[in-house]
């Protein structure tokens, strides 16, 4: 084209570097040279600069031989290159998208030989980033114009554009994938009620129904899709939604054998506020209905089983620390029942739930609680609780963790039965084999006491007897003889009342248990002992802070600590005055009664067997009949508890006596 | 049939009980039937033990005076009449088989009885009181 430019500014135009400084010279040479078309130029010049400055869309103009010779900045910034990298290179079209290179090659071949016209074309470049930009470009020949001689681009960025598009097309055909693959069926119909939208399984479901294949538009209430109940059926709630409510509907349907469940939700569609139709969603619910109708049914069978059973059952839940979580604790209806309560009558927590456990057997069952949770075993504890009524009931109850992600606890589940008839039954069980094992040992000994004690003296009496017999003429003998005779009936009197004190302990097992206070008892025997204990200078010391007293046979518990008491001061050191420590304390559910002295002690080594048995004794320099223990642990075993001996040889003696708490109620 | 020197039936034999008046009756029903020229009285088996022991010292002395019958009561404090025969026969030099023992006791219980015939079915189990029949049997 450079024959319709005069020779000079086609040299120049051909040396131009694209820059707006040297098209400034550029300008102003052309200016220098072509005086006679000064006005012109220049106020081309002025229209050009303006037009370049405001542009914020590139501008690229491309002469004929197919190299671009400007570009405005804003082309740099878009496709990140520096001016030497576009301008004078031969290789513009590298930069188009190869599926576009042919199209874009014959457009600017056809934009050539049309000059003055105006064309548009979309096509991909690189950048310097090697992405790939759309654009949309107006191109115009403007190749006859003197001061530009080429195709002027004049360029758009519409990749964000194309990708939205892309995404839009993506999204819709997600939404009918969605739509059409669910089994589930959508519509939407218009005030009219005509059909608007709906899915793939409307349309089946309405073929498979009439065998027609209806389309939008088509009128839904029409009397070839339905039978007219449901025509009514259907009108009713159309109009219901387009009034402006929103709703869901159940129905059944009485298909041969099996009942089907659907549930429609209608929502009518706004626009502007104003309703335009309605949404309609329907889906099969048989399972859910059919699921939910089992856990209604189960709920029914093991709320009636659980009250015939009186079976209650509850959850709790921990929480990080492993503490129960205070308002986390469920009862079931009969649980509820068990307690003396109608269901739901109290506000439940665990605060609550230990003010209804029977004080005594709180620290018991937190223990077994806590060893559950501990342990990660099953929890089971039987306990006393108080109903509303304040009537004591026992309580077993049953529980099983259950552990959340990472092994640690989450809950615990569990059972609880009211077993009052068999607990008593049990304690009464229990207590009449301890009775009968108490009336044999009784039997036993008195079998002992007659067969050793009482036969003693009355052996010596026959044999003095005898020599009295013999000795007729020896006075010595014959007084040495009566002498003797007054001791043996001495010894024998004492037999027999060493037994009646023994039988009058018997037959206290009869009697009522009563709650026995140590501090009272103890100083009921001290004062009974007081001359005793003076004259030895012995001091009683007693600690029953942790556990005040028993419920128990008062006569035994007596007996138990008198003993104990006389045997410390009759085995006293002989230098030292005796101190005897009298404590109570609860280990593990346990009671225990410890006896302390300062006296000679025992060899258990040689012994042990012998501590507890009867007419055993130890030492010649004391005197004692050997009973006083035996007596004390029959009497402890009677009360079904335990006594054992601790001893070391000239510095103390302890008796420590255990007791099951749990069984005494 | 009466001589200035009774005839006795054994040298020496031992009583062994707690209770002194028991030891009384029977040492006088011993002597009224002559059983021994000797007696030796024990109130606790320590004693009788060391009584004993004492004899291993010397031979001579031990088969001069070591008893031919012992009398042994059972219920005794600290040692009963079973310890005290299981601590003579490990008394070394003492050989029990030349000595009588006699379990002499009040109690009826048979368990005792029983106990005696496990230790040894030499041993005589006796119940008091002494007799001159039970002797004249020994």
């Amino acid at each position: 084209m450079s024959h319709q430019l005069p020779p000079e500014l086609a040299v120049h135009l051909n040396s131009f570097d694209g820059t707006l400084s040297s098209l400034d010279t550029f300008f102003t040479e052309v200016a220098g040279r072509l005086k006679y078309k000064r006005e012109l130029i220049s106020k081309h010049e002025t229209r050009l600069k303006k037009l370049l400055e405001q542009a914020h869309d590139g501008i690229a103009l491309l002469g004929q031989d197919k190299i671009i010779r400007y570009v405005t900045p804003a082309v740099l910034k878009d496709f990140g290159y520096n001016e030497n990298e576009l301008l004078n290179n031969d290789g513009t079209l590298q930069l188009g998208h190869p599926e576009e290179r042919a199209m874009l090659t014959a457009f600017i071949e056809d934009m050539f030989k049309c000059p003055g016209q105006t064309k548009q074309v979309k096509y991909r470049v690189k950048t310097k980033k090697g992405e790939w930009k759309w654009v949309r470009s107006n191109v115009t020949n403007l190749i006859e114009e003197p001061s530009i001689g080429a195709l002027v681009f004049n360029y758009e960025d519409i990749t964000e554009k194309i990708e939205m598009e892309r995404q839009k097309e993506i999204d819709i055909q997600n939404r009918d994938a969605l739509i059409n693959s669910t089994k589930d069926l959508m519509w939407s119909l218009d005030t009219e009620m005509r059909l608007v939208t709906c899915n793939t399984a409307f349309i089946n479901r309405i073929k498979a129904n009439t065998g027609i294949v209806i389309k939008r538009g088509d009128i839904l209430l029409n009397p070839a899709l339905y039978s007219s109940d449901k025509l009514k059926k259907w009108s009713g709630r159309y109009k219901l939604a387009l009034s402006g409510k929103s709703f869901r509907v159940d129905d059944f349907f009485d298909l041969s054998s099996v009942g089907k469940w659907e549930e429609t939700t209608l929502n009518p569609i706004y626009q502007d506020g104003e309703i335009i139709g309605v949404s309609c969603f329907l889906r099969d619910i048989t399972e859910k209905k059919n699921a939910s109708e089992i856990i209604r049914k189960n709920e029914e069978t093991m709320a009636v089983a659980q009250s015939i059973a009186h079976f209650g059952s509850w959850e709790c839940y921990f929480d990080e620390e492993g503490m129960i979580r205070p308002h986390s604790l469920k009862w079931s209806d009969e649980l509820y029942r068990i307690c003396g309560y109608e269901p739901g009558e109290i506000q439940l927590s665990y605060e609550r739930y230990k003010e209804i456990i029977h004080p005594d057997d709180i620290k018991y069952e937190q223990g077994m609680m806590q060893a559950a949770f501990n342990t990660n075993t099953v929890y089971t504890a039987e306990y006393r609780m108080l109903r509303k009524s304040g009537e004591v009931r026992w309580i077993k109850s049953r529980g099983r963790i259950v552990l959340r992600k990472g092994n640690k606890p989450l809950k615990m589940v569990g059972t609880a039965q009211d077993i009052t008839e068999r607990k008593l039954a049990e304690m009464e069980r229990n207590k009449l084999i301890n009775d009968l094992m108490q009336r044999n040992s009784d039997l036993e000994q008195f079998a002992y006491i007659v067969s050793h004690n009482l036969r003693s003296p009355v052996a010596q009496i026959l044999g003095l007897i005898s020599i009295i017999n013999t000795y007729k003429d020896d006075k010595e003998a014959q007084l040495k003889c009566i002498e003797g005779l007054q001791k043996s009936t001495q010894s024998l009197d004492n037999v027999i009342i060493d037994l009646n004190e023994i039988l009058k302990v018997k037959k206290q097992i009869s009697e009522p248990r009563t709650f026995v206070n140590f501090s009272e008892l103890v100083d009921e025997i001290q004062s009974g002992l007081s001359t005793y204990l003076e004259k030895e200078k012995a001091i009683i010391e007693t600690n029953f802070s942790e556990m005040p007293g028993l419920f128990t046979l008062k006569g035994y518990m007596y007996s138990v600590f008198y003993n104990l008491i006389v045997n410390s001061l009759k085995y006293r050191k002989r230098n030292v005055p005796p101190v005897i420590r009298i404590k109570s304390s609860m280990v593990e559910n346990k009671m225990m009664i410890e006896f302390t002295d300062n006296g000679i002690g025992i060899d258990l080594k040689t012994n042990k067997e012998k501590v507890f048995g009867l007419y055993k004794r130890f030492t010649n320099h004391v005197e004692g009949k050997g009973i006083g223990l035996y007596m004390v642990k029959t009497q402890v075993e009677a009360l079904g508890g335990k006594i054992s001996v601790e001893s070391e040889v000239n510095v103390a003696t302890t008796f420590i006596i255990e007791f099951e708490t749990v069984l005494d109620i | 049939m009466k001589t200035k020197e009774p005839k006795y039936k054994f040298g020496k034999v031992m009583l062994l009980d707690d209770n002194e008046l028991d030891n009384f009756i029977n040492q006088k029903i011993l002597e009224s039937v002559h059983f021994a020229k000797n007696i030796y009285v024990n109130t606790s088996t320590q004693s009788a033990i060391e009584f004993i022991r004492n004899l291993t010292v010397a031979p001579e002395l031990l088969s001069k005076s070591l008893p031919e019958v012992i009398f042994i009561d059972i219920n005794m404090p600290i040692i009963d009449g079973f310890q005290f025969i299981t601590l003579l026969k490990e008394i070394p030099s003492v050989n029990i088989d030349v000595v009588k023992l006699v379990i002499l006791t009040s109690s009826l219980d048979e368990r005792d009885e029983e106990k005696a015939k496990t230790i040894s079915e030499d041993i005589v189990f006796l119940r008091k009181p002494l007799t001159g029949a039970m002797l004249a049997a020994l």
